[in-house]
């Protein structure tokens, strides 16, 4: 059985883990379990060069070899994530800084405004409200990453997707009230939103 | 292909969705596809038991078959999600007695306080504490899914820390614009007495 969330903390892994092709390969795996030619298909890229990368994510620890498939009768591996979510300790990320943020968080707030709007929402779209929102969903992700830190391994095992949306809204709420500029920056983000 | 999240508006699936073995199998898919036999080995139940929940997940829509499995040359259906993450929509919610809920929210309450409280927050565990955590939890199963149609009919992919920062950024608005959200959340948070000692976490033994 394997955990929903996997807390990485060493930055090792953290590297290997945000290469471009990587990342691409590992989001690929979230949405389905694949063989090494199916993701070569699908990235357009050697089969060599996805066994490598495959290869070093499987020494992090990030993916595993989960089955086998037959395809016109010869037997392929099959490879799937070690974990649906990896979330980067807030140590780790630290080393990373900047970098980490430019990859995940900054496209991350773009594509999110936009699905805001769609969904209906008015969203204000300045540069001080994406800088202002990506700052909360950095804050948001560092504490429930200490959060999760300090469970014991059974417990993560309990986490699935919609127990860690209930335990990052809650710690996250918890803390507004501790954390003086998250409050400010979550009032914010909520006077630039409005439910049409 | 699965997509990152559905919206069930079917009663029935949800009541599928919602009995305890086969929330846990949903579960079990969730980090990882299964046959049957993977299946019943965790949960330490029949094979033929299993797959009596998953035809009935199969035919709520919940689950598909996605590949064959060969364990000791023996070929096995291997199941998906067909989401991620199901939400139900609040049409089918009010159309369904608030005690089917019952059971399910009950055990949502048994699975996060433990886990909030693993985490170093003491949690004054009195009836208006499970009453509000109730409340708090099924209005917002009843109005997550408000609005998600709009982006979920689209060839568009959504990943899953993307569509986290959705559900956490919808909900930061919607605890604040809701005001039975906003109100059982308040009571509920009034209850975690020793949030205080954020700095200092109670840290658990190894």
């Amino acid at each position: 059985m394997k955990p929903v969330v996997k807390i990485i903390d060493d930055p090792a892994v953290i590297k290997i883990a945000v290469e471009e092709t990587r990342r691409q390969i590992l989001t690929m795996l979230n949405e389905q379990e694949m063989t090494l030619s199916e993701i070569a298909r699908k990235i357009k890229k050697d089969i060599s060069t996805v066994y490598r990368h495959i290869h070093q994510l499987q020494r992090a620890g990030l993916v595993e070899v989960v089955g086998e498939k037959r395809v016109h009768h010869i037997p392929e591996k099959v490879y799937g994530r070690t974990a649906k979510l990896f979330l980067y300790s807030p140590e780790a990320a630290e080393q990373f800084g900047r970098d980490l943020q430019a990859a995940h968080i900054i496209p991350s707030v773009h594509m999110l405004i936009d699905l805001l709007q769609e969904m209906g929402y008015d969203v204000e779209n300045s540069e001080e409200f994406r800088d202002n929102l990506g700052k909360i969903l950095i804050r948001f992700n560092v504490l429930t990453a200490q959060a999760l830190e300090r469970l014991s391994p059974d417990r993560e095992m309990e986490i699935s997707i919609s127990i860690y949306i209930l335990l990052m809204l809650i710690t996250g709420l918890i803390n507004l009230d501790l954390d003086q500029d998250l409050s400010e920056r979550v009032k914010r983000f909520r006077a630039g939103v409005r439910e049409k | 292909m699965p997509s990152i999240v559905k919206v069930i508006d079917n009663p029935d699936a949800i009541r599928v969705a919602i009995e305890p073995t086969r929330r846990r199998i949903l579960f079990l898919l969730n980090s990882q596809d299964m046959s049957a036999s993977q299946i019943a080995d965790i949960l330490k139940k029949d094979v033929s038991t299993i797959y009596r929940h998953l035809h009935k997940l199969e035919e709520a829509g919940l689950i598909e078959p996605c590949r064959e499995r060969v364990t000791r040359s023996i070929e096995e259906k291997v199941y998906r999600r067909t989401s991620a993450h199901f939400l139900f929509s609040s049409e089918a919610m009010q159309c369904m007695d608030e005690g089917a809920f019952t059971e399910y929210i009950a055990s949502a309450s048994n699975l996060i306080l433990p886990l909030l409280e693993e985490m170093g927050y003491e949690i004054e565990r009195d009836e208006e504490c499970y009453q509000s955590f109730q409340r708090m939890i099924l209005r917002w199963n009843e109005i997550s899914a408000k609005g998600m149609d709009k982006i979920m009919d689209k060839e568009r992919k959504i990943s899953l820390p993307l569509y986290l920062f959705l559900m956490l950024t919808t909900s930061l608005i919607r605890f604040e614009t809701d005001h039975e959200l906003k109100r059982s959340c308040e009571v509920f948070l009034s209850k975690i007495k020793d949030g205080k000692r954020q700095g200092s976490p109670r840290v658990h033994s190894p």
